[in-house]
């Protein structure tokens, strides 16, 4: 691949990158005011997290994790628990510890449920066709492919490389 | 509330992902969803009957300040009342409805099947809510609600002179609240970036999509300094002591701004987005100057990061100069925004639907708000101005007149799609009507009266003051948007109960992509019988119309114009 | 010598410049709503982009932006200016103010006065802040609690009120008077009534106002 078309491909991770560099130079301008240290660090560190996110957004490009979403949770259970925990979290701080006690079960439940609960298994997986692919193959056509296109691809994929491993000849 | 309509119109899916259709509009379904749409759709349906609640909390407001030397509530309930009414507007409003709309939407417009992280989203919704609750929760505490403004400067909200529990449920739900709001946003600025259809590449996404990114952008890069902040006042409702010393005092400040400076511009972004999606479909054209607005959004959001310490100029303890210096250049970017709205209506062939009403009286009202922004940027003026009710009257132009009937005409224009059904026309031209009046009766005289020399946070006034008959007038208003909101909650309620108007997939001939799929979406928003479309151009319906029209018309391809073009993708 | 003039001037500039702007657009906008009106037939155009008219318009913009930094940043210099002239002259008065819940505290420092109230609802109650006409003038505010904010809209002048810090306010009257002050940064239950005259005296009665102690004048 040549560069440029590696740079073209990093769009997303420029306009992050981009933005988060302005931010630098207007955090650095701010020096000619003498502002003291605060504004500065704080500008910096604005920065910075914009940055990291910028940085996530470039190793995804590179790993090739981007295009439509093919594998959902079917549920958010765990959204909920965590809700509940980060609550409970709350009113502990305003009326006591004591309210920690309520913690654990919101916990367990989101921890499980984030774990194992919310994704279709393996098993579900191969008996509905809804392999765990990170990178389908881009299907040659100048629009995008309808939800049923990717998943019908997916499942080819899917079974073409389970076959391999089997070892059998495609 | 639209369950049962989804059901009946939802074609047979096979996807996997989808819990089975017999289970799909049950309130679990809801709360357990991982579909873009419905945890847009929570979290929009809460900060909409929010909006009722915290503009009731005004109108208590209002009624108190109409007459001089009145005593309806209590100087502590009064404080209680504008503080919930402005972080609650701030908070749990205005900014909910800006991301929110962005994850119904971006997805949408990109093509994907879903939101990146939906339970991450989805957790971003449960937070809010237990925020909501916890700040509301105030008012069942002895003491009362919070009563320390929507942003809570130390000392005063230190444990030592608020020392109600209302006070600190205020701190600990504005922080999860918020954090709520990084979740969403993240997921959806990831959507955007990285979860695109394959066709739709960075510069075939609608405007609306930019604005979705620029604001996010400034939410990650922004609102963690308010959980700091936050955390910085819950240590000082345990050791009140720190906030003797001035060191804490600005610290305190100099992080809040930080979050609350960009934080007016997430809340008025994606409504920038929203007006030029409805100015450009109502005018039948395409977006004018699409690459300069792209441009100046990012250049704008990158700046606003920039300007915080405007807010700090009667501190004395801030570089003015370097603060009025950004965020006068703000004027080029907000320039050429306007430029590209007033541009598409120049070249357009209007159509005067109730969402371009809205998108249409956006434009000169905001632009009362931008340009009051641009003196009070000014440190001389503000020195005069800050705190006082021109103050008041500034954020209420942006915001109220602004980001408010951005929400509307956005309300108006997706709620076919959301909903499949279309709202009463009629009663839409009162809602504006009614809206456009009490608006500006409510908030032009108080530019005057902060002229004449009324602080912002009083209970109450006295005669002798001279502050009656602008009270008496904004109170008027208040009274013509309370009606207002009265109209819009009946034309929703015989809407969906009467069912009389199905909108269709396409009610508006709309450009973009979320039109090209049934109303409301499938689960996974584009299916065999809703294919995504080709996607030339930012515009894809639009040219979908032209090419279908064929070049006979005029001649004039609109690949001649950039439109094809733009943009490094293929 | 307050500093009404230059908010009078920088304020007049801008609101010109803002109502012409305003101005410009709205009847834009109106004109083209009217001319555009689906019933008058004219077709949408489908041009996309103007580069160079936007490029011009926004360096346009940035001429008009870089014109009020300048401006404004050259009003705010001679705003300092003038306070650090005010503070430097020899026989400037210096009054300590102390802003607490919910009142005020004003020590001369050139005689034993110090005067405070109690801000009740009652106006009688307000503190007065006694001056004299024609010298420089310094406040030194500071908080004994939360953040105040000192304010007199008939001259201009304000400046927050911090605990464990000291803003300066230095001014001078030109002539005599009496003038309501304000609250204007929120403070707590009593925020709307913590407001204080200040009366700018000859500097005669001044003399006569610290020799009695504190006696009205
Ligand atoms: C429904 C019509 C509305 C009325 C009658 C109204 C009225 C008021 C009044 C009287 C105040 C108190 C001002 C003060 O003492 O400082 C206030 C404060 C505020 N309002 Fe509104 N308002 C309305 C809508 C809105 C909207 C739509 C927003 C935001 C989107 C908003 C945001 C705020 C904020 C942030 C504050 C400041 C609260 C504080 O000082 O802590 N208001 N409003
Ligand atoms: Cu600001
Ligand atoms: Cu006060």
């Amino acid at each position: 691949m040549s560069p440029a078309a590696g740079l073209k491909g990093a769009a997303p991770a420029h306009v992050v990158g981009l933005w988060a560099t302005l931010n630098g130079a207007l955090a650095l301008a701010i020096l000619f005011y003498d502002p003291g240290p605060l504004p500065v660090v704080l500008h910096l560190l604005g920065t910075t997290l914009v940055a990291i996110y910028g940085v996530a957004v470039l190793v995804t490009l590179r790993r090739r994790g981007t295009g439509p979403q093919l594998r959902l949770p079917y549920r958010s259970v765990a959204a909920g628990a965590t809700g509940v925990a980060v609550l409970v979290l709350c009113l502990a701080w305003v009326y006591g510890v004591w309210v920690l006690a309520l913690l654990p079960y919101p916990l367990v439940v989101a921890v499980i449920m984030a774990v194992r609960g919310e994704r279709l298994s393996a098993a579900a997986a191969d008996a509905s066709g809804a392999p765990a692919l990170r990178a389908p193959r881009s299907v040659p056509v100048d629009r995008a492919p309808t939800s049923d296109e990717v998943r019908d691809r997916a499942l080819e994929i899917h079974h073409a490389q389970q076959r391999r491993r089997r070892g059998e000849a495609t | 509330m639209t369950a049962e309509t989804e059901s009946a119109q939802q074609p047979e899916h096979r996807q996997e992902d989808v819990p089975p259709r017999s289970r799909r509009g049950t309130a679990a379904a809801w709360l357990t969803t991982t579909d873009h749409k419905r945890i847009a759709l929570l979290t929009l349906g809460t900060a909409l009957v929010l909006f009722i609640v915290v503009g009731v909390l005004a109108l208590v407001v209002r009624a108190q300040l109409t007459l001089p030397d009145q005593h309806l509530v209590s100087n502590d309930f009064y404080n209680g009342l504008f503080t919930i009414h402005g972080s609650g507007m701030i908070y749990l409003v205005v900014t909910p409805v800006a991301i929110a709309l962005g994850l119904y939407l971006v997805p949408l417009q990109v093509g994907a099947p879903a939101v990146a992280a939906p339970r991450l989203a989805m957790t971003g919704f449960w937070l809010y809510l237990a925020g909501t609750v916890l700040i509301f929760a105030g008012f069942a505490t002895a003491l009362g609600p919070a009563a320390g403004g929507w942003y809570a400067y130390p000392p005063l909200n230190s444990s030592r002179y608020l020392p109600g529990t209302g006070q600190s449920l205020w701190i600990a739900g504005v922080f999860i609240a918020v954090l709520g709001m990084i979740f969403q946003a993240g997921t959806v600025l990831w959507t955007a970036l990285l979860k695109r259809a394959k066709p739709v590449t960075l510069m075939r996404m609608p405007v609306f999509t930019w604005s979705s990114i620029a604001t996010n952008l400034m939410v990650i890069g922004a609102f963690p300094s308010l959980l700091a902040a936050m955390g910085l006042l819950a240590w000082g409702r345990v050791f009140p002591n720190i906030f003797t010393e001035n060191l804490w005092n600005i610290a305190y400040q100099h992080l809040f701004w930080f979050f609350a400076h960009p934080v007016v511009y997430v809340m008025f972004f994606p409504f920038v987005g929203v007006v030029a999606e409805v100015l450009s479909t109502f005018s039948g054209r395409r977006f004018f100057g699409y690459r300069a607005t792209v441009v100046s959004l990012l250049t704008f959001a990158a700046f606003s990061m920039s300007v915080w310490g405007h807010h700090m100029f009667s501190t004395g303890q801030a570089s003015n100069d370097y603060y009025s210096l950004t965020s006068i250049l703000l004027l080029v970017p907000a320039g050429v925004e306007y430029f590209g709205f007033l541009a598409t209506v120049i070249g357009g062939q209007l159509r005067f639907t109730v969402p371009m009403l809205f998108a249409i009286a956006f434009v000169p009202q905001f632009l009362i708000g931008g340009l009051t922004g641009i003196m009070v940027a000014t440190p001389v003026i503000d020195y005069q101005v800050t705190d006082s009710y021109f103050i008041v009257a500034h954020w209420h132009y942006t915001l109220a007149a602004g980001s408010l009937f951005g929400m509307f005409a956005a309300f108006h224009f997706w709620f076919p799609k959301a909903t499949g059904l279309l709202l009463d026309e009629r009663l839409g031209r009162w809602q504006f009507w009614l809206l456009t009046i009490g608006t500006n009766v409510t908030f032009l005289p108080m530019f005057w009266l902060g002229l004449e020399g009324m602080p912002r946070r009083i209970a109450t006034y006295l005669p002798q003051d001279g502050f009656t008959t602008a009270n008496v007038i904004a109170s008027a208003g208040a009274v013509l948007i309370a009606l207002s909101v009265i109209v819009t909650i009946a034309n929703v309620v015989t809407s969906v109960r009467d069912r009389r108007r199905p909108a269709g997939d396409d009610p508006w001939q709309g450009f973009t992509l979320e039109w090209a799929t049934s109303s409301p979406p499938p689960p996974t928003n584009f299916d065999r019988e809703h294919p995504l479309p080709r996607v030339p151009s930012f515009a894809p319906l639009l040219d979908e119309r032209a090419r279908e029209e064929g070049e006979e018309r005029t001649g004039d391809d609109p690949t001649e114009h950039g439109g094809l073009r733009s943009g490094g993708g293929r | 010598m307050s500093f009404l003039p230059i908010f009078r001037d920088i304020f007049l500039l801008e609101i010109v410049i803002a109502s012409v702007v305003f101005a410009v657009i709205a009847v834009l906008l109106a004109v083209s709503l009217w001319r555009r009106r689906a019933g008058a037939g004219r077709p949408p155009s489908s041009r996309a982009d103007n580069m160079p008219l936007e490029i011009g318009y926004a360096v346009a913009l940035l001429g008009i932006a870089i014109f009020l930094v300048v401006v404004t940043a050259n009003a705010n210099g001679r705003q300092a200016q003038r306070q650090e002239a005010v503070l430097a002259a020899a026989d400037v008065v210096t009054v300590d103010v102390t802003g607490f819940q919910w009142c005020w505290e004003f020590a001369h420092r050139d005689g034993p006065v110090t005067v405070t109230g109690a801000c009740a609802e009652d106006p009688a109650t307000r503190p007065t802040l006694v001056v004299p006409v024609g010298r420089p003038v310094e406040l030194r505010l500071t908080s004994r609690d939360v953040v105040h904010a000192m304010w007199i809209p008939d001259l201009a002048l304000k400046s927050d009120v911090y605990p464990d810090h000291t803003n300066v306010l230095a001014t001078t009257f030109d002539h005599a008077g009496t003038w309501l002050g304000k609250c204007s940064e929120f403070c707590g239950t009593h925020h709307p009534t913590m407001e204080f005259f200040i009366r700018a005296v000859s500097e005669q009665e001044y003399q006569q106002y610290l020799a009695s102690g504190g006696a009205s004048v």
